[in-house]
């Protein structure tokens, strides 16, 4: 049973980590569907800085500014063409699947992995780090405050005289930063990068954050039943008695249920995807 | 509407030739190779050759059906992100139910009737996020995506009763069955898989442009997705169109599938989609959502996606997948301002 949780806690952090990132981002009023390739890019830089270095510390603060810069390199085309934000973070995405595979074969000649990389240290407490910070943030910074009058109603923070594209550009490198948090946990887990090994993590956070309605507790709440998923999936898929693709299928089902029953009175940030 | 898409394509094209030109000298100089090289063996390999110039368009098929099923859908304001799905779905359909027909059917019939089987199955596997919508108001855009990972998981349960031992894909069709290959016709683009889902392809293109542009429902369809409230208010059964586009786009990613499985391999092989379907997403955004605009953006990628393997030896081909997203990148970007 403890190995249970255990297996529980470590198999949800990187939802935990790319929801509050998706939290901080939708409720500064950016739609961000590209979590998962803020994930995958942090994720190799982690490795290729830890192999290089030789220090896993060394690779995941690489990580993490890979992910923050990759965010701005978002939110930039987010901010200065009214795009659509949904399938700018699809391209975004699919951008850092090309990236990553070019440079993996680059770096490592490999069109699958990097070669094995020596995690001794520890990453929880900065994951612990990153979570409290981030509520600390929303919740009780004025940095919180403008983020939510940027997500919500951006008049507001113009007749205050501050920037709405400084706040949720300071916003977008924070889910960037987190995000890349995410993945330099992932690189930790499975001792390697292997080629889109996020594996649609990101948008079921995203699914994470729509049914948890833009709150955090209540969004890292729903991560810990989908990383719940996740564990159950392994132990079927170890128990024999479904077939393996009906276990794997777990997670997205639940998500897929989750966002079908998800309570209807909550509402989104209303400025949602305005430039 | 369509005389204002024609003002905006070409500065978009050139945008994103301009982007693609910067990534492109940026891949081959941190590969370690000439540009111009590199330039030289992708244009001698592709459109400089009939057997490259085959390939060329037989990779630019299924970005037609599937940039269509896109277009339509975005047209209706439903973003259908599950195309993928729908067409592991629809070929995974095609592949089991061509190994029931009997071998000495109709060769034309037998065809005919798998590319109904195929668009079923789609049309039907983009219920599930329709219905979503409908009956809980859950966004489409998550659900359709999540219905990908489904989607490939489904497949690959369901064929294993019907593989071949000790593979991943279903037995190959008899070839009386199969489209008529090019190289029956041009001798020249001998080897090359180009065949009737081309030609099919441009006769779906074709009907998609005069369905959304000279009928009635086209205009509803439109109005629909560039006004919902707008057109609830006029009367417009807002229930029935979106559900129609989802199964109409659904339905064009399934038929995409008789590219591989009538035309290329002759089965349906697991995973053989590649993210065709999220690529097909920026053929119709470069297309600007308008079928007959979707057929050089589907050649473009067309061209990457052959291209790649050709100049594989000086950069690895993984760089035409970073173009291919850059220019869908490009494409949203020039989209309509709000």
């Amino acid at each position: 049973m403890k190995a249970l949780l255990l297996a529980a806690a470590r198999v949800s952090v990187p939802y935990l980590l790319a929801a509050s990132a998706g939290v901080v981002s939708e409720r500064g009023g950016v739609v961000n569907f590209a979590l998962e390739g803020f994930m995958l890019v942090a994720a190799f830089v982690t490795a290729l800085v830890a192999l290089w270095s030789d220090s896993l510390w060394l690779g995941a603060g690489a990580g993490i500014a890979a992910g923050a810069l990759y965010a701005l390199g978002y939110y930039a085309m987010a901010a200065r063409f009214a795009a659509n934000q949904v399938l700018l973070g699809i391209s975004f995405n699919l951008a850092a699947i090309g990236l990553t595979r070019f440079c993996l074969k680059l770096a490592y000649d490999s069109a699958s992995n990097s070669p094995r990389v020596a995690a001794e240290a520890q990453l929880w407490p900065l994951v612990v780090l990153a979570l409290v910070s981030t509520f600390w943030v929303l919740a009780k910074s004025r940095f919180g405050v403008r983020l939510v009058a940027a997500g919500d109603h951006p008049p507001a923070l113009v007749a205050q005289g501050v920037s709405v594209v400084r706040v949720r550009a300071a916003a977008l490198a924070l889910t960037g930063a987190l995000c890349g948090l995410a993945g330099a946990t992932l690189v930790a887990a499975q001792h390697q990068f292997t080629d889109a090994m996020t594996a649609g993590r990101g948008y079921i956070a995203v699914a994470a954050v729509v049914f948890g309605a833009w709150r955090l507790v209540p969004v890292l709440s729903v991560c810990v039943l989908f990383a719940g998923a996740e564990v159950a999936d392994f132990l079927l898929q170890r128990s024999d008695v479904f077939a393996p693709q009906l276990a794997q299928m777990l997670p997205y089902v639940v998500c897929l249920l989750a966002l079908g029953l998800r309570q209807k009175t909550h509402r989104a940030p209303l400025a949602l995807g305005e430039p | 509407v369509s005389g204002a898409g024609a003002r905006t394509a070409a500065p978009r094209a050139l945008v994103a030739l301009l982007v693609v030109g910067v990534l492109f000298n940026a891949f081959c100089l941190a590969a370690g190779s000439a540009p111009l090289t590199v330039l030289r063996a992708l244009v001698q390999t592709t459109v400089a050759s009939p057997y490259g110039a085959a390939q060329l368009l037989f990779k630019a098929t299924p970005f037609l059906f599937l940039g269509v099923a896109a277009a339509l859908a975005f047209s209706a304001g439903q973003l259908n992100i599950g195309l993928e799905g729908q067409l592991l779905i629809g070929s995974l359909a095609m592949g089991i139910a061509g190994t029931y027909l009997p071998a000495e059917m109709n060769g034309a019939l037998a065809a005919a009737l798998l590319c109904v089987v195929g668009m079923a199955a789609g049309a039907l596997w983009a219920m599930l996020p329709a219905l979503l919508k409908h009956f809980f108001a859950a966004p489409e855009v998550m659900t359709s995506i999540m219905t990908n990972f489904v989607a490939a998981l489904t497949a690959s349960l369901v064929l294993k009763p019907f593989a071949v031992s000790e593979s991943t894909h279903t037995r190959a069709l008899p070839k009386a069955f199969l489209f008529t290959s090019i190289e029956s016709l041009v001798p020249a683009t001998k080897g090359a898989q180009l065949g009737t889902a081309f030609v099919l392809a441009l006769c779906v293109v074709a009907a998609a442009h005069v369905f959304l542009f000279r009928t009635r429902t086209g205009f509803l369809w439109r109005a629909f997705g560039s006004n919902p409230r707008a057109a609830k208010l006029y009367g417009a059964p807002t229930t029935a169109l979106m559900l129609s586009a989802f199964a109409v786009s659904g339905a064009l990613s399934g038929l995409g599938a008789c590219a591989y499985v009538l035309g290329s391999k002759g089965f349906h092989e697991d995973g053989f989609s590649g993210g065709i379907g999220f690529l097909a997403l920026g053929v119709a955004l470069l297309g600007r959502n308008e079928p007959l605009y979707v057929v050089p953006a589907a050649l473009l990628f067309g061209l990457l996606s052959y291209g790649s393997l050709a100049v594989n030896a000086y950069v690895p081909k993984e760089m035409t997948d970073v173009l291919t997203a850059a220019i869908m990148a490009v494409a949203i970007a020039q989209g309509r301002k709000r």
